[in-house]
C-alpha cells in the first residue's frame, strides 16, 4: 500500500487567509509513504520507504511531526524529488528544521546536480536568509536517471513536461501499487502529452497540474500550467483509478475550487476514473484492501 | 493617514486554520495619507493582495505612485514583490528605498528572485518606472508626502526600522528587531560582548527614532520561553516591545511579525500579557493582524 499526504497543495505563492481554508495556501509538498502491512495502524510506526516530493511552503506543516521523531534526533533519513526549481517548489526549505540537526541525512533528487544544487544554496545565501544556525544535515544531491532508479525503496521514473525552464514528472512504483506526479505542466504539446499518459498508464493514482479555469488558460498560454478540464482528459486518457487535481492558484478562492471540482467530476462521470481536489491535509491510500 | 496590515507573519508565511484571524502572510504595511500617497512597508507574502487591491484603483491604469521602503532583504519581506502586479503595469512609479544587503544593492537582490532557473517571469516584465534608492542606515528621505528617518535595528546583516510622518502624525516600524542586552548581531551594531555601556547606546538610538510615535509596531515573534537559545536570531518578545514603547514615550504599541508556529490564541495570550504587563503606562497596546486598518486622526493619535 501507498500512502499519500498533501502538506501543500498551491501553486505560485502561499496563499493563507479565510477564503482558503478548505483546500489550505501551502505550496507543493507531496510525503509518500509506502507500507507492506495493510493495516491502519501500521500507518502510526512510519518505518516503510518514505520520499517526499518538492518543498513548498507545505513543508511547514509537515516538519513538526518530523521533528519528534528521528529527525528530531539526529537520526533521519530523508529523500526529496524536486520536480523543477521554481520558489513556490522550494521555499519551504530555509525554515526548514531537520536541516538543521547534524546527523540527519538529506538527499535532494532533480535534472541535474548543478541546477539542484545551485537553487538550494541561492534559498540559504545571507542575502535571502537569517544563517540563524548551520545547515548540519549533511546534504546530497543526485541526478534523476529517467529510465528509472531506486530512491529510498521505490522504483522511480521520470518523464519531462512542458513548462518553461523545464519540470519533470515522477512515476513512483512500489510492488503492483504507483503513483504519478505531473505538475507543473501544461496539456497541449501531442507528444509530450502521449509520453506523460504512458508513464501513468496503470498507475492507481495521477496527481496532476490543474492551476486555471480554461477561460484563465486562454490568457496565459505558454505559462506552463492546465485548466482542470485539460488535465481531467488526460488522466482519462491514461485511465488511471484516481485523478487528483493539484497546483491551484493563489487567487481561487474555496467556492472557485468547489466549482472546479464539480465540473471535472462530471467531466469523468461514468468513467472509472475518480477525480478528486487536492487539499492541504489530503490523505489517499493505494492500493487498500477494500 | 491610514495604515492598512496586508500581513503580519514573519520567518515564513503559514496557511493553518488557527490562523485566520491574525494572519498568515507576511509582513507588508500599506500607508495613505489624506492627499492621496501611498507607501510601503515590505513586500512579504501580504503584497499580492495589496497589489490586487491597487490595481482596482489608478495603478490599474498605469497611473498610480507609491513609495515602497524594505527593512531588509530576507525572503519574509520581499518574497512577495514577484506578485506585486502594479509593478507589471508600464507608467506606474514607484521608489523603492533600501539599506540593500551586506555586500548587494537592492536592486540585484530583487533580480536574484527573478532568475531563469527559479522563477518563470523575467525581471524585465517589471515595466513600470522603479526608482531604487540605497541609503545607509540612519538616513532622512523624504518621498511624496512622507519624511522618513531611519535606524539599523539588531538583526543578522542590514536591517532598517523606519520612522514614517504625514499628514501630522508618526508611524514608526521596527521589524525585525531583537533583545539589544543579548545579543548584538546587526552589522556595525557590534561590540566585543554585550555591556552596559553599548546597550545603552543603541537602545537610546532606537527609542530616538521612535519618539512619540502615535503607533509603534515591533516585532513580538517568541515569548520569553522560546528565546533561550535564540538570542541572536534577532526577534523580540512582548517585554522587548514595551520597552522601547516607554523609552520611547510612544502613543499606542502594536505587537508585530509573529512566529508562524503560533496560532490565534497564541497571539491572543500575548496581547493580553502585553496588557497586563503595561497597566499604568500611558499608551495602548493591540496585536497587527491582516486586513486591520488603523485611521489617525488631524495632527496625530489613533481613531
Amino acid at each position: 500500500m501507498i500512502r499519500v499526504k498533501f502538506w501543500g497543495t498551491r501553486g505560485s505563492i502561499t496563499a493563507p487567509g479565510r477564503a482558503n481554508i478548505h483546500f489550505g495556501g501551502h505550496t507543493a509538498c507531496v510525503e509518500v509513504t509506502a507500507f507492506d502491512v495493510d493495516e491502519p495502524g501500521a500507518a502510526t510506526h512510519i518505518s516503510g520507504p518514505r520520499l517526499i516530493i518538492d518543498g513548498g511552503s507545505g513543508l511547514a506543516t509537515l516538519q513538526g511531526a518530523m521533528m519528534t521523531s528521528a529527525c528530531g534526533r539526529g537520526q533521519g533519513e530523508l529523500h526529496f524529488l524536486v520536480s523543477h526549481y521554481h520558489w513556490d517548489h522550494l521555499i519551504g526549505f530555509p525554515f526548514f528544521s531537520p536541516m538543521f540537526v547534524a546527523g540527519n541525512q538529506i538527499t535532494f533528487y532533480g535534472d541535474t546536480v548543478e541546477r539542484l544544487q545551485a537553487s538550494i544554496e541561492r534559498l540559504f545565501s545571507s542575502t535571502y536568509a537569517p544563517q540563524m544556525e548551520s545547515l548540519a544535515a549533511r546534504l546530497d544531491y543526485k541526478t534523476i536517471e529517467a529510465e528509472g532508479m531506486n530512491v529510498a525503496g521505490f522504483q522511480v521514473r521520470a518523464a519531462q513536461n512542458r513548462h518553461p525552464g523545464k519540470a519533470m514528472s515522477f512515476r513512483l512504483q512500489y510492488g503492483p501499487h504507483a503513483v504519478v506526479y505531473s505538475t507543473d505542466h501544461e496539456v497541449g504539446d501531442p507528444d509530450t502529452d502521449r509520453a506523460l499518459v504512458e508513464l501513468a498508464r496503470g498507475a492507481q493514482l495521477w496527481i496532476l497540474d490543474s492551476m486555471f479555469t480554461p477561460a484563465e488558460w486562454e490568457k496565459s498560454q505558454g505559462w506552463g500550467h492546465s485548466s482542470h478540464i485539460a488535465a481531467t482528459e488526460l488522466a482519462l486518457q491514461a485511465g488511471v483509478e484516481t485523478a487528483v487535481l493539484f497546483h491551484h492558484a493563489p487567487a481561487h478562492d474555496d467556492e472557485m475550487l468547489f466549482q472546479m471540482g464539480r465540473d471535472a467530476m462530471t467531466l469523468a462521470g461514468g468513467s472509472s476514473t475518480t477525480v478528486l481536489m487536492a487539499r492541504d491535509g489530503l490523505v489517499v491510500d493505494v492500493g487498500r484492501q477494500k | 493617514m491610514n495604515l492598512t496590515v496586508y500581513g503580519a507573519r514573519g520567518s515564513y508565511p503559514i496557511a493553518r486554520r488557527d490562523q485566520v484571524r491574525y494572519g498568515g502572510n507576511t509582513t507588508c504595511l500599506h500607508f495613505s495619507t489624506r492627499s492621496g500617497h501611498n507607501l510601503i512597508i515590505d513586500g512579504g507574502s501580504g503584497i499580492r493582495l495589496l497589489g490586487n487591491r491597487l490595481m482596482e484603483q489608478e495603478f490599474g491604469q498605469g497611473q498610480g505612485e507609491a513609495t515602497i521602503l524594505v527593512s531588509h532583504t530576507h525572503w519574509d519581506h520581499i518574497m512577495g514583490f514577484p506578485f506585486f502586479t502594479p509593478f507589471y503595469n508600464r507608467g506606474n512609479r514607484f521608489v523603492l528605498a533600501s539599506a540593500g544587503q551586506t555586500g548587494s544593492h537592492i536592486r540585484d537582490i530583487l533580480a536574484g528572485q527573478h532568475a531563469d532557473l527559479n522563477f518563470p517571469v523575467p525581471f524585465e516584465n517589471l515595466v513600470a518606472d522603479v526608482e531604487y534608492i540605497a541609503f545607509e542606515p540612519g538616513a532622512t528621505l523624504k518621498s511624496g508626502a512622507f519624511h522618513i528617518e531611519t535606524v539599523q535595528l539588531n538583526h543578522p546583516g542590514i536591517t532598517v526600522g523606519y520612522r514614517v510622518q504625514a499628514d501630522g502624525c508618526t508611524v514608526t516600524v521596527f521589524s525585525d528587531t531583537g533583545r539589544i542586552s543579548r545579543a548584538r548581531i546587526g552589522e556595525a551594531m557590534g561590540g566585543p560582548k554585550p555591556d552596559k555601556v553599548y546597550t545603552r547606546y543603541h537602545l537610546d538610538k532606537l527609542a530616538y527614532c521612535a519618539r512619540a510615535s502615535d503607533l509603534l509596531v515591533h516585532d513580538c515573534q517568541f515569548f520569553e520561553y522560546q528565546m533561550v537559545g535564540r538570542y541572536h536570531w534577532g526577534h523580540s518578545t512582548v517585554e522587548d516591545a514595551l520597552q522601547m514603547a516607554r523609552l520611547a514615550g510612544v502613543k499606542k504599541l502594536a505587537l508585530f511579525h509573529f512566529d508562524p508556529n503560533h496560532s490565534d490564541t497564541d497571539v491572543d495570550e500575548q496581547l493580553v500579557l502585553a496588557r497586563d504587563l503595561s497597566v499604568g503606562d500611558s499608551f495602548e497596546v493591540i496585536a497587527a493582524a491582516e486586513g486591520q486598518q488603523i485611521q489617525f486622526g488631524e495632527g496625530g493619535g489613533t481613531l
